[in-house]
């Protein structure tokens, strides 16, 4: 046990740096699930680091201040079936919807960087500066 | 090792007294008013047909099970966990992985207290037991790869370990061939003959005229108690019939 | 493939909650096995089953209460039904039917209020994954972590100390009561402990798998060994490797742990089993 530790612990060091920190479309469905869970209960943790994933594309209108729908807010979110959960994501650059968007639910891969972010005075969380790739 | 015992009946302690002891299970009576007592150095051969409470009477006495009325003293320094006890085996127990070695040394625990595991004393202990039944040489033996001769040994070895005072033996014969349990009979018989006291239920009459020194007889209706002399010309003994095996 | 295997498993190991994953399930398997020797014995198997049914209907409770360490609720209902269930002495033998009643009133019962409850968008899963442990031993929060370590600790101290005691009472126990040791005593002792095991084994393998992590490992051990001793160390030592192994190739191959864990146990179940024949055949 104490041998297979160290031996973790020396490919932990040696393996190449991944493109991502955190590459989702690389991850078996039981880690996929664990840790996409992890990432929405301890958001805190993963600040900064960058996220690679790939699902279906959604959306979520956004509200202003009074609670009214607000055409300019709309949030970009990754449907992850194999986690049976979503993440959100913000795009980088000047992007509009619907023309700079792919179709509702078909295939996105999105990557960026793990960030906050505040709406209304709340504080939200999402993979945030992304490409992604449909 | 041997205890000393004093030669004359009246001047060896009661280590065992049933007064008025009406014994049962949940509130039903199987035997009432029982008197009888038992003294160091005494052999007691308990005998009746199945069903006459011959078990529930033994489990009474170890405080296994409580008395309808009546009490059980115990006397001559004797202390409840000085009792050594054979109960007959359960199938779980003929299945059970374990060594001779384990099973012989459980019968120490009654003198540990609150020490958790056993030391020198209770090891030399065990051995000496085990030398004195013959079960050196099974030590690390399987109990249950033995035959039920040799796995009541391995019992008896226990219950020696837990006393050197008094044995109480619930038909340590059933299923044994019969030269298995002559075998037995002489060992417990030796056993009595250093002095240790033994209690023990019997199907076997003719066992019991062999080697015991007082008789307990149950039936349905009463009991008998005496010396077996006064057991071998009593009426008691004319009228009863061996039982035929079958249910307890 | 190997190469790829270990670096992507390295990359894993980098979660801390694969690392408190690893740790836990390694000492509840240790505990849970320790435990399964005596409890196959005594033929409480089937307790053990209903009580994991129990945990089931207490964790859904804690579910729709939105409670995040929900041992908090879980421990103390199973603790309470497992001192029912046990302590009778020989009087449990006629708690067959209560036991049947019990455990399947929980499934039902916590199942319902799931349903009726729960806002979850996927509720189906959620109870598979509690049943079946599918991911439960990768999503426990720091407090149940510290929790469960503690317990199993516990359970393997109160095992380790009590171990010649244990093995008198289970082995005989109206030889242990007549010479003076508190059967009963042991007897609540050991139910309380098999309690905390059977909530602290749900983590790992989920409610449905509880039976098979306690019972397996004690089984093949037994088929092998011949000491009460040595069939616990095997027991033991069984139990760790199957658990380890099947964390490991769970989440490289993305299968259910719960699952996997069992599967492995089965396998070196049936090598024992054979290894036993063999070996009986010989002599």
């Amino acid at each position: 046990m104490k041998r297979l530790a160290v031996l973790l612990l020396l490919l932990t060091l040696i393996s190449p740096a991944c493109a991502a920190d955190i590459d989702l479309t690389k991850m078996s469905k039981t880690m996929l699930f664990a840790v996409v869970l992890d990432i929405r209960s301890r958001p805190e943790q993963y600040l900064g680091k960058s996220v690679r994933m790939s699902g279906k594309f959604a959306i979520i209108q956004g509200v202003d201040a009074q609670g009214q729908p607000d055409p300019d807010k709309i949030f970009y979110n990754c449907v992850i079936p194999g986690a049976q959960s979503s993440l959100e994501f913000g795009v980088a650059g000047e992007l509009y919807y619907p023309e700079d968007f792919p179709d509702l639910e078909s295939t996105i891969t999105v990557e960026g960087v793990y960030e906050k972010y505040e709406d209304n005075g709340k504080v939200y969380y999402r993979v945030g500066q992304s490409e992604i790739d449909f | 090792m041997t205890e000393v015992v004093p030669s004359s009946p009246q001047t060896r302690p009661a280590l065992l007294v049933c007064e008025d002891l009406t014994i049962g299970y949940e509130g039903v009576p199987v035997l009432e008013k029982l008197n009888f007592e038992v003294r160091a150095g005494d052999y007691l051969y308990i005998v009746g047909e199945n069903g006459s409470g011959k078990s529930t009477l033994m489990k009474t006495i170890l405080g296994l099970t409580p008395p309808l009325s009546g009490r059980v003293v115990t006397g001559g320094g004797l202390k409840r966990s000085e009792i050594g006890y054979l109960p007959q085996q359960t199938a779980v127990q003929k299945d059970f992985p374990a060594s001779v070695r384990e099973v012989v040394l459980s019968g120490c625990l009654n003198r540990m207290g609150l020490r958790p595991f056993y030391s020198r004393t209770e090891k030399d202990r065990a051995a000496r037991s085990m030398e004195r039944l013959g079960l050196t040489g099974l030590a690390g033996k399987c109990y249950r790869e033995l035959s039920g001769g040799q796995q009541q040994r391995v019992l008896l070895a226990r219950a020696l370990c837990a006393t050197r005072k008094l044995l109480m033996l619930d038909e340590p014969v059933t299923g044994l061939d019969p030269n298995a349990a002559a075998g037995m009979y002489d060992l417990i018989a030796s056993l009595n003959g250093e002095g240790v006291t033994v209690v023990m239920i019997s199907h076997d009459l003719s066992a019991a005229e062999r080697h015991a020194s007082h008789i307990l007889h149950l039936t349905g209706h009463g009991w008998f108690f005496g010396t077996r002399e006064e057991y071998l010309s009593s009426d008691v003994r004319r009228r009863f019939a061996p039982a035929e095996g079958g249910e307890r | 493939m190997m190469q790829e295997q270990l670096a992507q498993l390295a990359t894993y190991f980098q979660y801390p909650f694969v690392r408190y994953a690893f740790i836990v399930g390694v000492l509840v398997a240790l505990c849970s096995s320790l435990l399964g020797v005596t409890l196959v014995l005594k033929r409480f198997s089937l307790i053990g089953d209903g009580l994991s049914h129990v945990a089931f209907g207490a964790m859904a409770v804690a579910a729709v209460l939105k409670l995040t360490t929900t041992t908090v609720l879980t421990l103390p209902v199973t603790v309470i039904c497992a001192v029912l269930l046990l302590y009778g002495g020989s009087r449990r033998i006629k708690g067959d039917a209560a036991i049947a009643m019990l455990s399947v009133s929980s499934l039902a019962l916590g199942y319902l209020l799931m349903n009726v409850f729960s806002r979850s968008a996927n509720l189906s899963g959620d109870v598979c994954s509690i049943l079946f442990g599918s991911f439960s031993i990768l999503t426990l929060d720091p407090l149940e972590v510290k929790l469960c370590a503690a317990l199993s600790f516990a359970a393997i101290a109160v095992f380790v100390l009590f171990y010649h005691r244990i093995f008198a009472v289970t082995f005989d126990e109206d030889f242990s009561m007549a010479t003076g040791l508190n059967a009963r005593a042991y007897n609540l002792v050991i139910a309380v402990v098999i309690a905390v095991i059977v909530v602290l084994a749900m983590n790992l393998v989920g409610s449905l798998l509880i039976s098979a992590l306690i019972v397996f490992p004690a089984l093949s051990a037994m088929r092998v060994f011949r000491s009460f001793l040595s069939v616990t160390v095997c027991s033991a030592v069984i139990s760790v490797a199957c658990a380890s192994c099947g964390i490991i190739v769970s989440i490289l191959a993305g299968t259910p742990v719960g699952s996997t864990i069992v599967a492995g146990n089965i396998l070196v179940f049936l090598a024992c089993a054979l290894l036993g024949r063999m070996r009986g055949s010989a002599q």
